[in-house]
């Protein structure tokens, strides 16, 4: 009965994890995406390079505004904010609607399949 | 610098000049130290010249934008080149064939220089000539600004060559093929536009990019004293002198998606120049318009297409020239549209293919008959073909030597259809214009 029960509670979990956004979120595709919209800007490379953008490795789960080196505006580095996967779902479609200030110059990934995999992606650059 | 600098009446002058220019410049590695973006951020093979909207929005912003800490505004480059002819070249400043010359280093002062201020600027060491002098200089101040609610940036640019300026690679000191022989055979005219007054002049231009979309741009140039030309390098007897101020103008409209973009544009250049330097001439008037457009797919950038062209009608009024017997119409005009479109492979593999025609009336005053420069039937038109291949091995995220080393290998052969008016005999000195095809090998470095 246990293992019925355990089973039929699987396949509940897998077909919510493979229709659910979370699975349909293809960090591949997010390389992709990245390379596109944020690429110019920002590096994933461990070495923590920043560009015109801070340095993205460990983006996903780290506090607004701490690279080392890196001169945020007082938007960004006063935000408080923790850039968790809600938190990037809410940022990348317009950042500068919802971070006024930010001197991040860029209108905004407005496909959010692409948001997804672009923030799939980032959550393995860790 | 491009196939075919111009001639129109005084310019022996302005072609002497054009030989500073092999090849303009390219991406700049100390742009990269700056900013910390990689190469392949702002141009399209990783190189340049061609500029990605990255790469458009830096020059806006004044090649000042950087990561706040401080880097020297300071690169070099250094040019070596193989040039082969399908015929010698009996004319030639250097071999009659097979040329294998460095043919120039250049220094840059280039990158922020305070505040808002930056600067293209090249100092140029030309190999066949071994002399120093100016080459490009395009001196900036930008700012963002909100305009009737939209973002804009507004700047001024203080340059000396037309266009230099320009965000876009369509036409003059940025447009395709963006470098050449030191012996390359050029035709016998260009629209002034193309490098006809380059760094022979000084001028100021105000500009505005509204909404990432309008670009606005007008300004005014003018001949410098004779003591300033010579301090920089330029022959005075043997360059341009501009009757009053030159107006130059520009708008563009353009769009730009993320994984692609396009734009299209148009700008005018009028000039009165003195023939022979003469002020006691009344001066031969020049009205450029040019209309252009470009589209560039950038995708993840592991496949980069662009296409992008300019089409040129010159108005001429040769009133001084004309007076003295230097040219055999008054009036008369010069047509001339270019074409390139490229496609990179991961950002490293490139090929080009090339298209540029210029066309005019008669005047067999203004081209005359001479061994390989020459014109027999008095026609200045010339149509060329040339594809080239090109391997930037780095300049990309993660590259060996980043920033610092910087190097694009490539060859290109351009096949000459017509030159100066007729495919055979061109020159009445039975020459053919496939004789000028070209092979170029060259190695293009910069730190
Ligand atoms: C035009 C350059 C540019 C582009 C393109 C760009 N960014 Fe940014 N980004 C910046 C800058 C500059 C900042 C710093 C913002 C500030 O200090 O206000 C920034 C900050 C960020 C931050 C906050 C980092 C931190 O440490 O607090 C995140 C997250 C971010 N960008 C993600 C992205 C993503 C994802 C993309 C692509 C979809 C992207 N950015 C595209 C320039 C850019």
């Amino acid at each position: 009965m246990d293992r019925i029960l355990i089973a039929l509670l699987g396949a509940l979990a897998a077909s919510v994890l493979t229709t659910g956004p979370a699975a349909a979120a293809d960090p591949e595709a997010g390389q992709e995406d990245f390379a596109t919209y944020c690429g110019d800007c920002h590096s994933t490379s461990a070495d923590m390079v920043n560009r015109k953008g801070p340095s993205l490795f460990g983006i996903v789960g780290r506090k607004a505004g701490t690279v080392p080196g890196f001169e945020y505006s007082d938007a960004n580095r006063q935000s408080g904010w923790v850039w968790d996967e809600d938190r990037l779902r809410g940022y990348l479609p317009d950042p500068r609607a919802a971070m006024p200030g930010t001197k991040m110059k860029f209108d905004g990934v407005a496909d959010s399949d692409e948001a997804e995999d672009i923030i799939a992606f980032l959550a393995t650059r860790k | 610098m491009r196939h075919g600098y111009g001639r129109w009446p005084m310019a022996p002058a302005a072609a002497l000049v054009a030989v500073w220019l092999v090849p303009t410049a390219s991406a700049l590695p100390s742009y990269s130290r700056q900013t910390g973006d990689t190469c392949a951020a702002c141009h399209v093979s990783a190189f340049g010249p061609q500029l990605t909207p990255h790469g458009q929005a830096f020059k806006l912003h004044a090649y000042a934008e950087s990561t706040g800490s401080w880097t020297p505004p300071v690169s070099a480059m250094a040019v070596v080149s193989y040039l082969s002819t399908r015929a010698d070249n009996p004319v030639s400043e250097g071999d009659a064939n097979d040329n294998f010359r460095m043919d120039e280093a250049s220094l840059f002062l280039a990158g922020k220089i305070a505040g808002p201020v930056g600067s293209f600027a090249q100092l140029t060491y030309e190999g066949p000539g071994h002399v120093w002098g100016l080459d490009n200089v395009d001196l900036r101040a930008a700012f963002d600004t909100v305009l009737d609610g939209m973002d804009a940036v507004v700047g001024v640019s203080i340059n000396n060559n037309p266009g230099v300026q320009d965000p876009w690679n369509t036409f003059g000191a940025w447009r395709y093929p963006y470098n050449d022989s030191e012996f390359a055979i050029g035709g016998a005219a260009a629209p002034l536009i193309d490098g006809g007054l380059e760094i022979q002049v000084v001028g100021a231009t105000a500009y505005a990019m509204i909404d990432n979309k309008f670009y606005v741009e007008a300004g005014a140039y003018a001949t410098p004293g004779d003591s300033f030309l010579d301090a920089i390098g330029v022959a005075p007897d043997e360059s341009a002198k501009l009757n009053g101020a030159a107006f130059y103008g520009r708008f563009a409209y353009q769009k730009d998606w993320g994984k692609q973009n396009a734009h299209v544009g148009m700008a005018i250049l009028d000039a009165s120049l003195y023939p022979d330097r003469d002020s006691s001439l009344p001066s031969d008037h020049y009205t450029d318009l040019v209309i252009d457009a470009g589209y560039q797919w950038l995708g993840s950038r592991k496949h980069i297409a662009t296409i992008q062209g300019a089409y040129t009608y010159e108005w001429r009024d040769l009133k001084g020239s004309y007076l003295i017997d230097a040219a055999g119409d008054r009036k008369s005009n010069l047509q001339s549209l270019t074409l390139d479109a490229t496609y990179v492979y991961d950002q490293t593999y490139e090929g080009i293919l090339g298209l540029s025609t210029v066309w005019g009336g008669r005047d067999t005053i203004l081209y005359v008959p001479d061994p390989v420069e020459g014109s027999r039937n008095g026609k200045p038109n010339t149509t060329s073909l040339s594809l080239e291949g090109a391997w930037t091995p780095f300049g990309k995220e993660g590259s060996w030597g980043a920033p610092y080393a910087n190097l694009k290998l490539g060859i290109r052969y351009t096949h000459d259809f017509t030159f100066n008016g007729a495919s055979s005999d061109y020159d009445g000195f039975g020459r053919d214009a496939s004789d000028n095809d070209a092979f170029l090998g060259y190695l293009w470095t910069a730190f």
